[in-house]
């Protein structure tokens, strides 16, 4: 009798054990499990607050490279690092390695110089006294350094800031803000970015001082230029005038029409004085390679002048303009707005003005005048820009891994 | 062989048989627990599996390492349903831990409970991903709810099948994982209990940082 109990306690104790085991065993795996999850995740967060950390660094102070080194986090550390990248135009690689509980984790970061090119539209404190209407659509990105003033359901379908909000004259229709809005951004057009492009155009592009200048783009990448309207032609390369792609007239106005094939940043400034420092179009300005065909279109224009860029009257019902256009001081100008042929004004690229100036009468039927409207941002302007266009002054992000 | 004899051998055979009763319950008690368990950590495993995937290919919507590619980051996704999405992104590989620079299109969808009518459960489905052209790849971790809903700039929701992909800013998805047999019990239950005892499910919010970088 006590050798059999004996046999009965081991074997239920050998039973016991075994499936005490087996349950241990799958409690520890289902936490494992568990764990490791909560792990990744909490690492790959650790990584993302040390990027977000040196994007902010950026943000303040754009020239920030000391990046960090094991700052202690969210029970792991983390090391970031922020260096220009070779061969590229100041763009920044920001890397973030975090450690937890003995595993990597990494986040790379590419940024890149913020031009105003980026911009569908800009408008200054002028521009902010038009409303945009149901009808009006603005593609890209769009800023108002005012106040935004809308009537009835515009459409804006890149994001829109303005530094001072955002006014309803006819509620209670809204604006479509479809890329996202957000105010309190301030971002004026910067009093430096004259005397650099001046030093570029200097350094290694074309100036001449004092007298205007006449441009005639040729689809095989030359510039026919004049002294006068029926001076003597001469016709160059692009890259032979102005190498690094900087073109300035100080104290001269730029007249300019014709197919462009290269990139180019005309500049039409006014250091001194009262004349000179606008960009007049004669006719069509366009790209020999269409971008809205041709997305992989290496052609870019961008058209910086002082005072007003101003359309001509050149009798056409259409008038196509490629380029992105800066106006320190003034805006895009129709001439004869008011009397000239009715049609329409197709500029594909972006518009950065201080004002906003009619376009056309305003009437309808026969005795319409002047040209509708139709601004088609150029999305090439997202990652690249005109060459030595003006910058924020400030990064973006142009891709983030993680 | 005396009456009492006779009786000691009834009470013990009474009590031989008791033990092995208990012993064969217990056995089988054990052994549906062990199982119930066992599917668990399975089904938490594919859980763990199916959404660390979804966290690593949708965190890369509109990534590219060449950022050229894909200059318009509001084209980055090209269809959005409840129970699908397509978009672009840089897939990474072990020669390119960070992509190679050329734009890959993957497409998450959802497919029908047919598919997997051999399977006890009725509810579970293929969650199906297809890199760029290539045959839908797709096994059987349990999925039975793939679901996604996405918010606008005011964090409005739009309405699926997205019309303008390009207005979405964040995305909602939910997965519910369950074990793909049924448990047979027959120790332990009710006759109100789900034989499908085990499942989870993960909801998250996602914004893709590639998706509204400029």
């Amino acid at each position: 009798m006590g050798r059999s109990a004996i046999i009965l306690v081991i074997g239920f104790t050998l039973i016991f054990v075994m499936t005490g085991r087996n349950l241990s065993s799958l409690g520890t795996t289902a936490f494992t499990t568990a764990i490791n999850y909560y792990e990744n995740t909490q690492g790959h967060n650790i990584a993302e607050a040390g990027a977000n950390f040196a994007c902010n660094q950026i943000f303040l102070s754009p020239n920030w490279r000391s990046g960090y080194s094991n700052v202690s986090f969210g029970g792991g550390t983390f090391t970031v690092t922020a260096s220009p990248v070779s061969g590229s135009i100041n763009q920044v690689q920001i890397v973030s390695t975090a450690t937890y509980q003995g595993n990597s984790f990494q986040e790379n970061i590419l940024l890149q110089p913020s031009g105003f090119s980026k911009f569908g539209f800009w408008g200054g404190t002028g521009a902010s006294a038009a409303a945009w209407e149901t009808g009006d659509t603005v593609t890209g990105p769009m800023h108002v350094d005012g106040t935004l003033e809308t009537y009835g359901q515009p459409v804006f379908t890149g994001k829109v800031t303005t530094k001072n909000g955002w006014n309803n004259l006819l509620p209670p229709q809204l604006p479509q803000f479809q890329g996202g809005y957000q105010t309190g951004v301030s971002l004026p057009l910067p009093t430096t970015a004259f005397p650099k492009l001046d030093s570029t155009a200097v350094a290694g592009g074309y100036k001449r001082v004092g007298s205007d200048l006449y441009l005639q783009f040729n689809a095989n990448g030359t510039v026919t230029w004049r002294n006068t309207a029926a001076g003597t032609p001469t016709t160059v390369p692009i890259t032979t005038l102005a190498p690094n792609g900087v073109l300035e007239v100080d104290k001269g106005n730029i007249y300019v029409q014709g197919t462009m094939s290269g990139q180019l940043t005309i500049f039409a400034n006014k250091s001194s004085g009262s004349t000179g420092g606008q960009v007049f179009v004669q006719n069509d300005l366009v790209y020999a390679t269409d971008p809205r065909v041709n997305p992989a279109s290496t052609d870019m224009l961008g058209i910086v002048a002082m005072g007003d860029v101003t359309l001509l009257d050149n009798g056409a019902s259409t008038f196509n303009m490629m380029a992105s256009t800066y106006s320190q001081a003034g805006g895009l100008a129709v001439q004869n707005y008011n009397s000239r042929n009715s049609g329409v004004l197709n500029v594909i690229g972006g518009m950065i003005v201080q004002n906003l100036y009619a376009t056309s009468n305003g009437a309808t039927g026969a005795s319409r005048r002047g040209y509708n409207l139709s601004l088609q941002y150029d999305t090439r302007f997202l990652v690249s820009s005109p060459p030595s266009f003006p910058s924020t002054g400030s990064y973006e992000i142009l891709s983030w891994w993680e | 062989m005396g009456s009492q004899v006779i009786l000691d051998i009834i009470s013990s055979s009474f009590v031989f048989g008791t033990l092995l009763v208990m012993a064969l319950r217990l056995n089988g008690s054990v052994t549906e627990n062990l199982e119930t368990y066992n599917g668990e950590v399975i089904v938490q495993d594919n859980m763990c599996n199916v959404v660390n995937l979804i966290q690593y290919d949708f965190r890369k919507i509109g990534y590219c390492l060449d950022p050229t590619q894909i200059p318009d980051p509001t084209k980055a996704i090209i269809l959005a349903d409840t129970d699908r999405i397509k978009f672009y992104t840089d897939l990474s590989d072990a020669t390119h831990p960070f992509g190679d620079g050329s734009l890959d299109i993957v497409y998450y969808y959802l497919g029908p409970t047919s598919e997997l009518s051999m399977t006890p459960n009725p509810n579970d489905r293929i969650l199906y991903r297809v890199v760029n052209n290539a045959p839908p790849k797709g096994s059987n971790l349990g999925v039975t709810k793939f679901s996604l809903m996405y918010f606008g700039a005011l964090n409005d929701t739009l309405h699926t099948p997205v019309a303008n992909p390009g207005a979405i800013w964040s995305m909602q998805i939910t997965v519910q994982v369950q074990n793909y047999s049924m448990a047979s019990l027959h120790y332990n239950t009710a006759k109100f209990d789900n034989p499908i005892t085990q499942s989870y499910w993960r909801q998250m919010r996602l914004v893709s940082r590639n998706l509204k970088n400029r």
